[in-house]
């Protein structure tokens, strides 16, 4: 029975080996290429698009992505002897640590008063804490790294100077690359000296040791990671130094990465872009994108892709940053003898970021950011030039403290408001030659007290539009009631966030002003007339809006918008015509150029150079200090457009908050002016 | 019939001598030295800095075989249980704080400035122990008597599958019913203990089994259901719930990775072995292999980088050499008439033979990758040693005159 069963036991592992020996022949001879087409696939990876420029009208760029180097670590050619010691990794540690401390020490000593050095040194003492925990951490990671490290072992690598080809040294593939054929090209990689290292990139030798820690974890916790970002930011003479030597820094390579520079001047208009922040990971690689048809992100086409963070960069994030690729890369035997070439092959193509080319231009907007840069007191500043004929966006500029675009936030527009009492006064059928007097201090019109600059008497439209009599728009605007005020202002384009789907709504303070209904009470008389001189509740406009406003008066009544893309503008017989504005528009272009000529701007002979017409305003604002107490500030604009006969360009500047003697012509004639000239020069 | 007369003495081999040069069967150690050239040469290929190192292994492991064939059998056999317990202890320090981890697994014990894999060793501890405690019994033709083998054999399985390391621990099993089955216990038996265990797994599923425990199994069994689903069908990944502790959770995870890791790997290896044809691109001109596309090239995966370089030939003539150890090895089973030496030799062929099919079968997708070397070619110097051993303990008996009074061979 033992000699049977023993003969069925060998038969049993001879039919279990003729089974493998079959399994083999269908792989290798009968199912080559179904196995090889299956299986020799090597990885997908992604092609990464570029993200789009701003451009200028005339096409200089405003915004463009630049090359920079980020160092990265290639696990496949990695040799494991670059990972330090666990005591070494102590020392940096401890030099690290002892340095911090002394630096905490000198921060400290340089603080005046004790409770403050008291808050300090709790906020300092947190934060080691976690420093601490955290390189605590890096250090276990060490310790078990260290202790796997025969398994992870990979022996030394060689790389191809020819092609860059990394593989295993062995007796054959030292002297001929299997990949480009080449004979005797291939360095052996050496492992890295971190002091090295770190001298090139500029860091300390703890930074790469912990680095270098992180990136293996990485490893551990995605084993399908090829690579990983050791330092995000090196030299790039770091990067060149590294990209020439790659022997001497076996496993690692400087990749290019692209950062995002625009012409700081232009900020206000293009915003800045980030780096991915978890969320965005999150939403593009969710996969219930692929139900709305939309393309399902793989997390390396997320992590270096740049987002937009306001502004236009955000609003039209989407375009900038075009669709990623999917491309193959294929490994295979080469025909007719030894060695393997790659195939890659295009499973979707990149779509690259739409550059954007704008209306801004340059030289303009330059000169509008240096002027809101150089307002008086360094007070909060905008300007905006438009086009009048098309509504181009020319130049949009803004400083302010607070970091919002003042040029699209609702401001305290004053007398250059008067526009819009003027439009409805005289849709309501008020005829421009009437008379109103204006009594220099009234009470008047529901208990609110309004003054005038001088004792104006009997006053008409022109003479009261060029002096900005307050007595005559004030009294008007009751008169003329509340739904020609409103429809006026909507005819003005004074409604909405104006330019919002091309920049956003961030930073630009409240949304656009609900003029019909403006709070439970309705309109009161009071309202009325202080809303006739642009102040007081529902008197609220952003500069962009003022110069859209007096660019459909300069223009002849056409409704212009304000345009930034150069794409979607229009041209100017295509834009509708206002038949109001159109029929008042002679009238009140004759009183805003003889605001300039004997007007309140009269004293700015720079406007007169420019043949400009315009309003200056002067708009009240109470600004409390303590308690109940307050001071009245003053927001100085000027909005006006140039040549006066045939007009081009509208601008407007204005100056947040000024002392109380501040005028709008004094303070903003002259940037009006220059921004007009500047405008008018470069045709 | 004595083992005197089945091999003539070597003329030219001083006398003393003579019963080691009995021993050395060629049919057992030319295809036992091919395979091993087989495994330098590939090794060669692909890492030629471990190539002295596996010589050395391999001349270690050939001494230590020596070794044992030189000791007189009776001697060999006095050894047995204690070398059982070495070993037993060796897999308990394991867990005692002498273990070395990597990738989750304790495998490894750290003597000095060596590592050591005291499952290599188990192995061949039972194949000993289990030859050693049948060979003059008659009641593992009862039902009853089948216990003794089977804790024999289940203390060391459990212990291994504690590390974990399911591959090697189930290498136990197929050695512990083929010894017991060539002893002569009855088939009727053997399958009603397997009826019975698989009868009480749902049991034990229900009961004793821990969440995450559970998840770790249904990680052993789902590269299993993904095989016979389809050699390159992809296995689900373990299913997550609303309940499920954090223990489960984590190991669910653990289990995914590994799960795409050994996707990965077979796909890599096929490809490979694919990629040799009939005659293969030649010594370290695979390009999968060049390209050091194959992963564990040097240890698990040895059969792929021969496959690649060498073809279908090659493979064919590797598996005709493990055949032909394996037939050596039975020839010995046949020839020698010591019970226990009988046994030690049917357990050899059982754990080399399983071994080298399982190991080939997960290159070629045919089986689970499990992470088991292929004996005498993967590098690896437990691996090597334990091999050896085996083999010397298989060939010892026929240096010897035959021991036993009466003729016994379990009919």
């Amino acid at each position: 029975m033992y000699e049977k069963r023993l003969s069925r036991l060998v038969a049993a592992f001879a039919l279990v080996f003729a089974l493998i020996a079959g399994r083999a022949f269908l792989v290798q001879v009968l199912d080559v290429g179904s196995h090889r087409a299956e299986v020799d696939g090597g990885r997908e990876f992604s092609v990464l698009p570029r993200r789009g420029a701003v451009l200028a009208a005339d096409g200089s760029p405003l915004a463009w992505s630049v090359p920079g180097y980020s160092l990265e670590i290639e696990f496949g050619a990695v040799d494991d002897r670059l990972l330090p010691t666990p005591e070494a990794f102590a020392a940096e540690r401890r030099l690290r640590e002892e340095r911090e401390a002394r630096d905490d020490a000198a921060a400290l000593a340089a603080l005046a008063s004790a409770a403050e050095r008291e808050a300090e040194a709790h906020r300092r003492v947190r934060e080691r804490e976690q420093r601490r925990t955290a390189r605590d951490e890096l250090a276990g990671d060490l310790v078990r790294l260290t202790s796997e490290l025969p398994t992870r072992t990979r022996g030394p690598r060689v790389r191809c100077r020819v092609c860059g080809h990394v593989r295993k040294l062995t007796a054959a593939s030292r002297s001929t690359c299997p990949e480009c054929r080449a004979d005797g090209q291939c360095d052996e990689l050496a492992p890295i000296d971190r002091a090295d290292l770190a001298a090139l990139v500029q860091r300390d030798v703890f930074d790469i040791d912990a680095a270098l820690v992180f990136a293996l974890r990485r490893r551990e916790w995605h084993p399908d990671w090829r690579s990983h970002a050791l330092l995000p930011r090196i030299p790039a003479d770091a990067a060149e130094a590294i990209d020439l030597h790659p022997e001497q820094f076996g496993g690692l390579r400087a990749v290019p990465r692209i950062a995002r520079e625009s012409d700081p001047d232009a900020a206000p208009v293009i915003g800045a872009a980030r780096a991915p922040t978890p969320d965005d990971v999150a939403d593009l690689t969710d996969p219930k994108r692929a139900e709305n048809g939309e393309r399902v992100y793989v997390r390396a086409e997320v992590f270096p892709a740049l987002f937009g963070a306001s502004r236009l960069e955000e609003a039209h994030d989407e375009e900038l940053r075009g669709v990623p690729g999917r491309a193959r890369r294929t490994l295979r035997p080469r025909a007719g003898g030894g060695g393997a070439e790659a195939v890659v092959e295009t499973l979707a193509e990149v779509v690259d970021g739409t550059d954007l080319v704008t209306t801004l231009r340059p030289r303009v907007q330059h000169l509008a950011q240096e002027l809101v840069r150089a307002a008086p007191g360094g007070r909060d500043a905008s300007a905006v030039v438009l086009d009048v004929r098309t509504g181009a966006l020319v130049a949009l500029a803004s400083a302010t403290d607070d970091g919002m675009d003042h040029a699209r936030s609702h401001v305290v527009p004053g007398s250059v408001y008067k526009l819009v009492t003027a439009v409805a006064l005289l849709e309501a059928g008020i005829s421009p030659d009437e008379r109103v007097e204006c009594r220099h201090r009234e009470r008047r019109a529901g208990h609110v007290r309004y003054s005038c600059m001088h004792l104006h008497g009997d006053i008409a439209l022109v003479d009261a539009f060029a002096d900005s009599c307050n007595g005559y728009f004030a009294q008007l605007a009751v008169r003329a009631g509340s739904e020609a005020m409103v429809d006026a202002a909507r005819r003005l384009g004074l409604e909405g966030n104006a330019l919002a789907a091309d920049l956003g709504t961030r930073g630009t303070g409240p949304a656009g002003l609900d003029l019909a209904s403006p709070g439970a009470r309705g309109w009161f008389p009071a309202d009325l007339a202080m809303l006739g001189i642009g102040q007081g509740r529902g008197a609220s406009a952003s500069p962009l809006q003022i110069a859209v406003a007096y660019a459909r008066i300069a223009n002849g009544g056409h409704l212009v918008e304000p345009t930034l893309l150069a794409r979607n503008l229009r041209a100017p017989g295509a834009i509708p015509v206002d038949p109001v504005l159109a029929r008042f528009a002679p009238l009140l272009r004759d009183a805003a150029r003889r605001v300039v000529t004997e007007g309140t701007a009269e004293g700015v002979p720079a406007l007169a150079a420019v043949r400009a017409a315009g309003k200056t305003g002067t708009a009240e604002v109470w600004q409390r200090t303590t308690g109940d107490d307050g001071v009245n500030l003053n927001t100085a604009w000027f909005v006006g457009y140039a040549p006066y006969d045939a007009p081009r360009y509208c601008a407007v500047f204005v100056v947040e908050r000024m002392e109380h003697k501040s005028y709008g012509a004094d303070v903003s004639g002259d940037p009006v002016a220059a921004l007009l000239a500047e405008a008018l020069v470069e045709q | 019939m004595s083992s005197e007369a089945v091999r003539p003495s070597v003329p030219w081999i001083p006398e003393r001598w003579q019963h080691v040069a009995r021993a050395c069967d060629p049919r057992v150690l030319a295809p036992t030295f091919l395979l091993c050239g087989l495994g330098l040469l590939s090794l060669a290929a692909d890492r030629p800095d471990l190539v002295m190192s596996q010589l050395r292994w391999m001349l270690v492991g050939a001494a230590l075989a020596l070794a044992v064939v030189v000791l007189p059998f009776r001697r060999l056999l006095d050894l047995i249980y204690p070398g059982y317990l070495l070993a037993l202890v060796a897999l308990v320090l394991l867990f005692a704080g002498f273990g070395r981890s990597t990738n989750g697994a304790t495998r490894w014990l750290q003597i000095g400035g060596f590592g050591l894999q005291p499952s290599e060793f188990a192995k061949v501890a039972v194949v000993a122990v289990l030859a050693h405690y049948v060979r003059f019994r008659r009641d593992q033709r009862t039902l009853r008597g089948l216990v003794g083998p089977f804790v024999l054999t289940l203390v060391p399985l459990a212990l291994i599958m504690k590390q974990p390391d399911l591959g090697t621990a189930l290498m136990l099993v197929p050695v512990l019913f083929v010894v017991l089955w060539a002893a002569g216990a009855r088939p009727r038996h053997l399958g009603t203990v397997v009826a019975l265990a698989v009868l009480s797994l749902p049991l034990l599923w229900a009961t004793v089994v821990k969440d995450y425990q559970k998840q770790r199994v249904r990680g052993f069994v789902a590269p299993v259901v993904a095989t016979l689903e389809g050699h390159l069908g992809r296995a689900a990944a373990p299913e997550s719930s609303a309940t499920e502790t954090r223990e489960a959770r984590l190991e669910r995870r653990r289990l995914a990775r590994e799960q795409a890791d050994r996707d990965y790997h077979r796909d890599r290896s096929l490809a490979a072995i694919a990629s040799g044809g009939v005659a293969g691109h030649g010594f370290a001109q695979g390009p999968m292999n060049c390209a050091n596309a194959v992963p564990e090239s040097e240890t698990d995966f040895v059969f792929t980088v021969h496959a690649e370089e060498w073809g279908f030939v090659g493979v064919g003539v590797l598996l005709l050499l493990e055949l032909a150890l394996l037939s050596g090895l039975a020839a010995t089973a046949r020839e020698v008439k010591e019970p226990a030496a009988r046994l030690l030799a049917v357990g050899t062929l059982t754990l080399l033979g399983t071994q080298a099919a399982v190991n080939i079968a997960m290159t070629l997708g045919l089986a689970p990758i499990t992470g088991l070397p292929l004996p005498f070619l993967s590098y690896g110097g437990s691996s090597m040693c334990s091999s050896w051993l085996l083999l010397g303990l298989s060939l010892n008996a026929r240096a010897q005159r035959p021991l036993v009074f009466t003729e016994r061979d379990f009919d």
